[in-house]
Parts: structure tokens; sequence; C-alpha cells
């Protein structure tokens, strides 16, 4: 008991003790990518504006709705899903990637999780500017409503850890985990409002978003942004599912920490 | 005080890709190897079977047995990535493993950052590289090369970065899959010397190598592995002859 306890303390001190090895590992990796590129990550800036730009136009012309409505909804919820399934997709493959580190070296498996969030942290702030530039040109002026993305973002920050150390424990045992992920990745997006608009569902039809996840975390995001707080239903669901991932989390650490380099 | 301290350790391996008997009937008649056993959870492979040993301060301890008998996996143990299947495995003082030494190193990047990317993972602060990193520079003699991507450096010229990286930090315990030696003649020589005074400032050595000759001239202790047992441990009375 004792022993399992002392695991998953290490693990949470991991977080401030191994800050240098895994901001500097992130950052590695994204100098990695973009290497001898001359504007670097800013190719992620530049490849999600354009698709922002030319499917928020395109759509905003097929749904019939104001562009200067449309850009602004479907750009943050875009972006903000791209951290998400960029993550939760990144996770599954994380444990199994850094084989070599973890077969050499002990360290907490926060070190590998904090590394990939944060190179997905890097890459969503550049995809961030898209936002910004996005509210200048459509938006309404400064809201005091902005401020509230930072308890959210804080949020899913901590929710994207839990559930990735999930996904990286059960993907690297079960690898088929990881391709069922990433379909139902895919699948799940279409049923997402990122570029269609809850109130196009009926009242019948509402089940979709309201037993859907990620509506609730980009609506936290996107809501503020727009102007409006968001309701308080979308932050408990929130709250519900930081507990939860906790819970499992904290009964895998304990089981399992100690297979994972066996597994590998 | 460093030491490490094992009470009757179990390392089983599970086999996840082996779902076929005549695979295991395979690897079972294989001359070498550990013991493969069979449970519910499917094939796994034995590579400690119940071993008991301490190591206290100042011994230079030397592994050997062929192939597969379960050195690698123990020097692994002792480096905590495997944790024990069953009995236990104490260590006490600070682990620089030198396995793998050019871990986490990229080709992309050059030299200078490469020191980094590899000071970190044996977790080591920035603060502290930045002052050994002009030392390390220097004993790798690779001069204006290390402001150049490492896909620029020949296959001696990264071995010996890595090196001069991996034995600037001294640490309690060193562990080792065979006797390092890097460079052409000269630089090999320089190395074996480093190599010696690194090990001189730590207080633990385990070895594993297949090379009798170097084993005798280094270890204090010698240790022989067959498929996961340990079949003879004894002191080393030719050392230094």
């Amino acid at each position: 008991m004792k022993k399992s306890q002392s695991i998953i303390k290490n693990e949470i001190t991991a977080i401030a003790k191994y800050f240098h090895m895994w901001s500097l590992l992130g950052w590695y990796d994204i100098k990695q990518r973009y290497r001898r590129s001359m504007i670097g990550p800013f190719w992620i800036t530049i490849s999600t504006g354009v698709m922002v730009g030319s499917i928020g136009l395109m759509f905003s012309t097929i749904f019939k709705s104001p562009v200067k409505e449309f850009l602004p909804y479907f750009a943050i919820g875009q972006i903000t899903w791209l951290l998400l399934s960029a993550q939760l997709t990144d996770a599954c493959a994380m444990f199994v990637q850094s084989q070599s580190i973890i077969k050499q070296v002990s360290l907490p498996l926060s070190v590998h999780v904090l590394r990939k969030l944060w190179y997905n942290i890097i890459l969503f702030l550049h995809n961030f500017l898209i936002i910004i530039i996005v509210l200048i040109v459509f938006g309404n002026g400064f809201l005091w409503e902005y401020f509230l993305i930072i308890p959210a973002v804080i949020l899913i920050l901590i929710l994207l850890f839990l559930l990735s150390v999930i996904l990286g424990i059960i993907c690297t045992r079960f690898r088929d985990i990881t391709q069922i992920i990433t379909v139902f990745l895919q699948l799940i997006y279409f049923f997402t409002p990122i570029f269609w608009m809850k109130k196009s569902l009926g009242s019948k039809q509402s089940w979709i978003t309201d037993f859907n996840p990620f509506y609730h975390i980009i609506e936290l995001v996107r809501s503020p942004l727009l102007g409006k707080a968001p309701d308080l239903y979308h932050w408990i669901n929130l709250l519900i599912y930081i507990v939860l991932s906790a819970i499992i989390t904290f009964f895998l650490i304990k089981r399992f920490r100690n297979r994972v380099a066996y597994w590998l | 005080m460093t030491s490490i301290k094992t009470e009757n350790l179990t390392i089983f391996y599970p086999i996840f890709d082996s779902s076929s008997r005549s695979l295991k009937k395979a690897v079972v008649r294989a001359a070498t190897g550990g013991k493969i056993a069979n449970d519910a959870h499917g094939i796994s492979v034995c590579a400690i079977d119940n071993i008991s040993f301490s190591i206290g301060e100042g011994e230079r301890v030397g592994l050997v047995g062929h192939n597969g008998s379960g050195k690698s996996t123990l020097l692994r143990a002792i480096a905590g990535v495997y944790a024990p299947t069953m009995g236990s495995m104490e260590v006490n003082g600070s682990i620089v493993s030198l396995l793998d030494l050019s871990l986490g190193m990229d080709n992309e990047f050059t030299g200078y950052e490469n020191i980094f990317m590899r000071c970190v993972l044996m977790g080591i602060e920035k603060s502290e590289v930045k002052k050994h990193v002009d030392d390390i520079i220097e004993f790798s003699e690779l001069g204006q090369y290390i402001r150049m991507p490492m896909r620029t450096y020949s296959t001696g010229m990264s071995l010996r970065l890595a090196f001069s990286i991996c034995t600037t930090f001294p640490a309690d315990i060193v562990l080792m899959d065979e006797w390092l030696s890097v460079g052409d003649a000269d630089f090999s020589k320089k190395a074996e010397n480093r190599l010696l005074e690194f090990i001189n400032k730590s207080s633990i050595l385990v070895l594993a190598s297949h090379n009798p000759g170097q084993i005798e001239k280094i270890c204090t202790r010698v240790i022989k592995m067959d498929h996961g047992h340990i079949i003879e441990d004894k002191m080393n009375n030719n050392l230094g002859k």
C-alpha cells in the first residue's frame, strides 16, 4: 500500500522536479520537426490558417450563415479540437516512441506525458495566433469574458494529462487500441459542433451533443471568446471528466506503472 | 552508503506476440536464452530466476555469461527500469547507466544541442551542463564540428561526443554493458584513462562483459550467470596481474 502511494507521489512531484527535462525534450521535439525550415513552427500556423480560412468561408456559404459569425466560431472550435485530438492521438504512441529512454533510465512516466503535452501546447499557442487574428478582424473588440479561457484551458490541460496517462498505459499493452482511438477521433469530429452549430440540431437530436465530452470541452473555450460566459453545466461536465479520469489514472498507475517497461 | 541488494529477485518478461506454440517450442529448443514459462497470462520468459546478492561500496563487479543469460536484464533491474516480478531490489545511490551512450541524441541537431539533450536525460540541469560544456567539447576533439548537425559526423565522431558527455558527470553507481572503447588508437588511449578515472570516482561498478580479460583487469568480483541463475560468485584473484 505504502509503496503504491509513493509511486503516485513520484508521478505527481515529477511535474515540478523534472520540469527542466520535459520542457527541454518537448521543445527539442518541436525544433526537430521544423529543422531546416525558415519559419519553423509557424508553418503550423499557416497550414491551420489556410484550412480554417478556406473551410470557414466555404461552409459559411453552404450553411448560409454570415462569415462574421461562422468563421470565428469555426476557427476557435477547430483549433481547440486540434489540441485535443493531437494530444490524444500522440498519447497512444508516446511510451512506445520513448521506449529507448524508458528501457534505459528509470523516470516517472509523467515526464514522457508532459513532454508530449508540452509539444502540443506549443503547437496550440502557434495556432492560437489565428484565433487572435480572427477575433481582431471579426470580433467586437476586447471583452472581459476572454479571461474565462484561462481557467478553462488549465482544466482542459489537466484532463488531457490524465487521459494521456490512461491512453499511454493501455495502448502500450494493447497496441490495437491506438488504431481504434484514431478511428474514433475521426468519427467524433463529425458529431461535435465544430463546423456546424448546435442550433441546427433539432431538440430530439440534442443528445448527440449533450453526451459528447468534446462538445462541453470546446464550448468552454469557444463561448468566452465569442463573448458569452459558458453555461455552468459545461464546467460541471469538465470537472466530472477530470475526477473520473483521475480515479482511473491512479488505479492504472498503482497497478501497472511498473509493467510499462515490460510491455515495450 | 552506496549499495545494491537483491533478495530472491525474479523477473519474468511477458511475450505478447508469440501466440503460436510452435514458436514457443522453437525458442525452448534454442541453446541460449532464459527459461520459458507458460502461465495463465500467456507466455513469458524468466530472465532472472530467484537470485540474491548484495554489492557494497567499493566493489567492481563483472557479470559474465553467454548471450541471454540475464546480464542485461539484471543491469536494467538495477537501473530501476524493470521492477522485480518477485523478490526485491534495493539500490542506494545515484546511478549512471552507460548501456546506450547516445541515448536521446538526434542526427539533425548540432553536437552542441545534443550535449544538452543527452545530459538532460541523465537528469542534469542546464546550468550544470553549461559549466562543463567546454570540457566536453575539448575532450571530444570535435572543434568547429560541434556547431554542425550530427548527421555530418562520422560514426567515430558521434561516439566520441557521446562518450565525452557520459563520462563527465560522476555517479555513485556505474552500469556498463561491455567495456567502452571509442575512437582511433590515440583517442582510445585517452578515453580509457578518462573512463578509469570516471569509474574511480564512483563507488560501485557493475560491468557485463563477454571479455574475460577485461573483467580480470578491472573487477574485484565476478558473478557468472546462466539461464537467469547465478552459477558462480567469486572474488577476482587475478586482479592487477
